[in-house]
């Protein structure tokens, strides 16, 4: 087996000499980013395990056309993002949010959290998860991609303009867009909840 | 900068030089627009951390890598040439041998038959002719008159049993070189001329007992 330590460009060039192995620790090394970045862009298990075997494959197949000028990963996130829209074309239809409004306290029994962790705190969490989910899902695309990037992947504005093709400004624009709009409706929600909150204690009291 | 959003947020994610940070922080000493809206992009950066990827497990099948296939192209050019000289040496010896082994059976043919009329009664070589019975009509061999197969299969069993009689316990030896091919040419062609001496004789005394013979039944 290859060392692992291996920059990307290093093996990009070995598996573009046909070194298998060299492209299988590639893909070790990003599955989980870009399985993150499909599911949270599709917001369904099942397709995003679709789009990250496709990815790959299309990764593979594309290497003797990769030159090497953008990064890697921003390449590969790329054909990602790519697959993603075109099932999002395909399907018609916005992202899915992956988990219903009301979650089941039940479903967190067999979640692996701290001991000191209480069912109403994970209740929470999960409810913000829903929550942030679906504000995501209503931003629109590109704001929303801009977004993904930034703050699960950590890309810097120009990775994130090579990615996407466009001039840094507008990156910057789309992120802060997003960013006040999700804000906005976080907080709107969060004001919402509050005010159950108050009703309810209000009403067994 | 309340008009331009973009330093806040580079400061947001910590990107531009230290001077860029020192200048904008001088500015929220001042502003509290500013500063409440760094809160608030703040306050959803983390409410973003709050959704989570499922675990799952790997979905690519490692690439393992494919046998061998074996391909001309894999041989390296001149190794191919060498080997297309090594077979025209092979066939063009071949032919020199068989060359060699057709001219000598040709000039020996004739001499050949007749060493074989003589392990013959003189009756099968006559081809049909009538002959009184007690006569041998060995003084009129068949004439050559080309090189058959039936030729060269005789002279090949002659070879043969020459060889069987003049072998030489030698080491077995797997293939023959050109030297080897060289000896064995040498060795038929003298084979041949014994052969044709030996048969010469065996003529002229056929001769002398038909002519003894004849004698014989004039004086009856």
């Amino acid at each position: 087996m290859a060392p692992t330590n291996r920059s990307d460009e290093e093996l990009v060039a070995r598996a573009t000499a046909g070194d298998l192995e060299s492209f299988n620790q590639l893909v070790r090394r990003w599955e989980r980013p870009i399985f993150a970045l499909a599911y949270r862009t599709l917001g369904r298990e099942e397709d995003a395990r679709d789009v990250v075997q496709d990815a790959f494959l299309r990764a593979y197949r594309g290497l003797p056309r990769f030159k090497g000028e953008a990064k890697f990963s921003s390449w590969l996130y790329r054909i990602t993002l790519n697959l993603c829209r075109d099932w999002i074309r395909r399907e018609r239809r916005a992202p899915i949010v992956p988990t219903p409004a009301g979650a089941d306290p039940n479903a967190f029994a067999d979640e692996q959290v701290s001991p000191s962790v209480s069912v109403e705190e994970l209740v929470g969490r999960r409810q913000m998860s829903d929550a942030v989910a679906r504000a995501l899902a209503e931003l629109p695309e590109d704001q929303r991609t801009a977004i993904l990037m930034k703050e699960y992947h950590g890309l810097t504005f120009q990775e994130i303009a090579d990615t996407l093709q466009c001039p840094l400004s507008t990156v910057k624009t789309r992120l802060y867009q997003g960013l006040s709009v999700l804000r906005r409706r976080l907080e709107r929600r969060q004001a919402e909840q509050a005010s159950l909150r108050r009703a309810t204690w209000e009403s067994t009291s | 900068m309340c008009e331009e959003r973009e330093p806040l947020l580079e400061y947001l994610y910590g990107e531009g030089d230290p001077e860029h940070r020192r200048r904008v922080e001088a500015h929220l000493e001042t502003c509290e627009a500013c500063r409440d809206e760094l809160a608030g992009l703040r306050s959803v950066r983390e409410d973003l951390l709050a959704w989570a990827v499922p675990d799952h497990e790997s979905v690519w099948k490692p690439f393992t890598p494919a046998r061998p296939v074996w391909s001309w192209r894999d041989v390296p050019a001149w190794t191919i040439a060498a080997a297309a000289v090594v077979v025209l040496a092979l066939g063009a010896t071949g032919s020199i041998v068989a060359n060699a082994l057709i001219t000598t059976s040709a000039t020996s043919a004739t001499s050949a038959r007749a060493a074989k009329s003589a392990d013959f009664p003189p009756v099968l070589m006559t081809a049909g002719v009538p002959v009184a019975p007690g006569v041998v009509n060995v003084l009129k061999p068949t004439p050559a008159t080309a090189v058959t197969q039936a030729d060269l299969a005789a002279l090949e069993q002659r070879v043969l049993d020459a060889m069987s009689h003049r072998a030489q316990p030698t080491p077995v030896q797997t293939s023959l070189t050109q030297s080897d091919y060289d000896k064995l040419l040498k060795c038929i062609v003298e084979l041949n001329k014994g052969l044709d001496a030996s048969n010469k004789r065996v003529t002229d005394l056929s001769a002398i007992v038909a002519q003894v013979a004849q004698n014989q039944q004039g004086g009856r």
